[in-house]
């Protein structure tokens, strides 16, 4: 998982999240997100164009990550995530707590 | 039938190992491509409760994978603590609860899930996924 690719824009950060997200990896992301949501950023747009992967834990820690932003008055954005992962974000219903966009240009 | 068997050390690093051996079997036997990406989940998910949740003494746990003709059976035990499957709560988005998704996941994606929890010797959860007839554009 590699995250270190943060682009600010006024009030909007976006983070680049590459290849996989799970166990191993999971501490990472978080990490990287925390520093973005310590920002004056109120709007965090993960661009998921390039995650191939992730699973539950990963879906455990976008919740804290929203809940958190949330406190803080910032938004979670997941732009551009690939098919298989939108499938689980759909079953586990965190499409219904985190906004999904798909950005045409991808 | 053939069966393959794979022991991986309770170390996170290794999961995806869990993920990149039942792509390869799975792409094998003709599975669509978006039935691998539910395989690769199903089995990691599994991995990772092995890992978080069964305070296994025991530096390492197996997976098993029997290729049928029309179905892939894989199974991930561990020798850590057991659990109850009946006591797993049911996940809550709005709330504290944010356990038992890996389950949940498993159970959603897969046709058939058994699961023989021993407290005291460990876990052993079998999921079973059939191959479509019907083939994916």
């Amino acid at each position: 998982m590699n995250s270190n690719n943060i682009i600010e824009m006024g009030k909007t950060s976006m983070v680049s999240i590459k290849g996989e997200i799970d166990i191993y990896s999971i501490e990472k992301f978080r990490a990287s997100i925390e520093k973005v949501i310590k920002t004056q950023a109120t709007e965090i747009i993960l661009d998921c164009s390039e995650l191939s992967y992730m699973d539950s834990t990963g879906m455990g820690v976008l919740i804290e990550l929203r809940n958190k932003s949330k406190e803080m008055g910032q938004k979670i954005i997941m732009m551009n995530p690939r098919p298989n992962i939108k499938k689980l974000l759909s079953l586990t219903g965190v499409d219904k707590i985190i906004e999904i966009v798909d950005n045409p240009a991808n | 039938m053939d069966s393959i068997k794979l022991t991986l050390p309770t170390k996170p690093e290794y999961v995806s190992l869990a993920r990149l051996t039942i792509a390869s079997v799975a792409n094998n036997m003709g599975f669509s491509i978006g039935d691998v990406e539910d395989l690769k989940v199903a089995v990691s998910e599994a991995c990772t409760n092995a890992l978080n949740h069964s305070n296994n003494p025991d530096p390492t746990y197996d997976l098993t994978y029997l290729v049928e003709s029309k179905k892939l059976v894989f199974t991930v035990t561990d020798r850590g603590v057991g659990f109850e499957p009946e006591a797993v709560a049911i996940p809550d988005l709005n709330g504290t609860q944010l356990g038992g998704f890996g389950l949940f996941i498993i159970k959603s994606l897969m046709d058939r899930v058994e699961i023989i929890s021993e407290r005291g010797s460990g876990t052993s959860i079998t999921m079973i996924k059939n191959l479509s007839t019907t083939h994916e554009v």
